[in-house]
């Protein structure tokens, strides 16, 4: 009898079930279906393209490793993946990373009206310019929550904090952010 | 304002409109807030605007879809996977100290012709499983102060336990290649879902280890997971005069084939099952025609099922009759499939 009824389950979860029985298959799948969105977090954390490349390939490679010694994720497969993606940034830039802030020139890409909706008026550039004025912490919420969509859960997890500091961060993350694109926008405009 | 109920007010709006809820949406639920919290949430899409954009993610995929690709050839993960094997002699030397022991009792049985309890039975199964692992010597010590049962119950009741005591190996082939096995162990290019990786031949043996008895829900668990996980991953569409047809309760894959007058291979092929992988009841399978026995259970068509497959070019009648036909049972034909393959790659 091979006819069996079990309840779903998420992809995800299959997934993870294959590559730990090293299915090289299952590996390759886990890796289409995350890179872009480790690369976007990278990205915008690290703001030089090619050390988010490099980054990202280590988070792969390091789940490659860990899949092949029998190691790696066990439950939450997405939350490993930005987890380890987190520690790689702080492990090229130092616990406290001075990360690169885009030219403030690329704020003079900054064009529109002030009157307009916030965000209408921004360029992606400038914009990034902005969110890396926020705190890490801040700016890792930032992605995280709104960017890659994460429940407050997986980003406690992730950030390894609790959920109640997490919360008072993505308020005060977009507060930040608020007031950083007001100045700027009254800058410009003065 | 209450800064506390800012926070969670936020955090409600931001996981609403995560689930695909709109800012009015939520706006409208705290109506007090509402110019605020429209502010901020806009602030926080506004976030996503900064994203990568897609001329500088393709270019990043192509160099570094390369890279990982190699990374994961070139990557051995034989390492872990024999750490949960036993070397094929191992399977050999522990199912000959079983033999061994079965006999040992016997000779005991016979010396002593003691009526046996149920609970004497399993205390002695108990000591089988534990004595596998030993020297022969320990096994017929360990053996012979068991309690003794009547000569008739004694092989049944250890004859299940062989594959059992070696339970730390749940996974090697050999194994379970006497039970039978219920997948044929061929497995088609097309059911691989990245066409760069091939899967190890290690995986496709592991996948066979399914037994019908109830000892390997480990075994069965996982391979369905697979099973789910391939229809997912290979677009199984309709072809032209097919039907559809829900998976009942008993049915085998095989089964299905004879009745539809077609072969499990076209069925696997056509429906996206990997070989080794199981059928799940309720699951919607395309077969050629209405089925004999069975009420097919006509279901919606898939969105997808427009698309015809191209690993199909040939019509069912075309090839050869269901290898089921021989012996009438609907397992019986895959285990010797099994039995076959595994003696080939033996």
């Amino acid at each position: 009898m091979i006819v069996l009824v079990l309840p779903d389950e998420t992809g995800d979860s299959q997934l993870l079930e294959r590559a730990r029985r090293d299915d090289k298959s299952a590996v390759a799948q886990i890796y289409q279906e995350y890179v872009e969105s480790i690369y976007q977090f990278v990205r915008l954390r690290v703001g030089d393209a090619q050390i988010a490349e490099d980054i990202t390939s280590t988070v792969f490679m390091t789940l490659i490793d860990d899949f092949a010694k029998g190691k790696g994720p066990r439950s939450s497969l997405r939350g490993w993946l930005f987890q380890v993606a987190r520690h790689k940034i702080y492990d090229t830039y130092g616990q406290q990373p001075t990360l690169p802030l885009e030219t403030i020139d690329q704020l003079e890409s900054f064009t529109g009206n002030p009157e307009v909706e916030l965000g209408q008026t921004l360029t992606r550039d400038a914009l990034r310019a902005l969110i890396q004025q926020l705190s890490p912490d801040q700016q890792e919420i930032l992605l995280l929550r709104f960017d890659q969509q994460l429940s407050l859960q997986e980003t406690a997890d992730i950030m390894n904090k609790n959920v109640n500091t997490v919360k008072t961060l993505q308020l005060r993350a977009v507060q930040r952010l608020r007031k950083l694109i007001q100045q700027t926008a009254g800058a410009i405009y003065e | 304002m209450n800064e506390q109920r800012l926070t969670e007010v936020f955090n409600d709006c931001v996981d609403r409109m995560a689930m695909g809820q709109s800012l009015e949406d939520c706006l409208a639920l705290y109506s007090d807030l509402a110019d605020e919290l429209r502010s901020l949430l806009q602030v926080g899409q506004l976030s996503r605007q900064a994203r990568v954009d897609t001329i500088e993610l393709s270019q990043v995929r192509f160099r570094l879809d390369k890279t990982i690709t190699d990374y994961i050839a070139a990557t051995d993960f034989n390492d872990s996977a024999s750490r949960w094997r036993v070397p094929p002699g191992a399977t050999v030397l522990s199912l000959a100290a079983a033999m061994m022991l079965v006999f040992g009792i016997l000779l005991v049985l016979r010396d002593n012709s003691v009526t046996l309890t149920s609970s004497t039975a399993t205390q002695t199964a108990t000591a089988t499983s534990s004595a596998t692992n030993m020297p022969t010597e320990t096994i017929t010590q360990s053996a012979s102060p068991s309690p003794t049962s009547s000569a008739t119950n004694m092989p049944a009741a250890t004859a299940t336990m062989p594959p059992s005591p070696t339970s730390s190996t749940t996974n090697i082939p050999t194994e379970t290649a006497t039970s039978s096995a219920t997948n044929t162990p061929t497995e088609t290019a097309t059911m691989t879902s990245s066409p760069t990786v091939t899967s190890s031949a290690t995986r496709v043996s592991q996948t066979m280890t399914h037994t019908p008895s109830s000892e390997s829900t480990v075994d069965a668990q996982t391979a369905t997971a697979e099973a789910i996980l391939s229809a997912q991953t290979c677009e199984a569409t309709m072809p032209e005069d097919w039907t559809e047809y829900r998976v009942q309760t008993g049915d085998t894959l095989s089964f299905i084939a004879l009745q539809s007058g077609t072969t499990t291979e076209i069925l696997r092929t056509v429906n996206c099952i990997e070989s080794g992988h199981l059928i799940i009841v309720g699951q919607t399978l395309f077969v050629p025609r209405l089925l004999a026995i069975s009420t097919p259970d006509v279901v919606g068509t898939d969105s997808d099922s427009t698309v015809m497959p191209t690993s199909i070019n040939q019509t069912p009648d075309a090839t050869e009759p269901p290898e089921a036909v021989d012996n009438g049972g609907h397992s019986d034909d895959e285990g010797e499939d099994y039995d076959e393959d595994s003696e080939n790659s033996s």
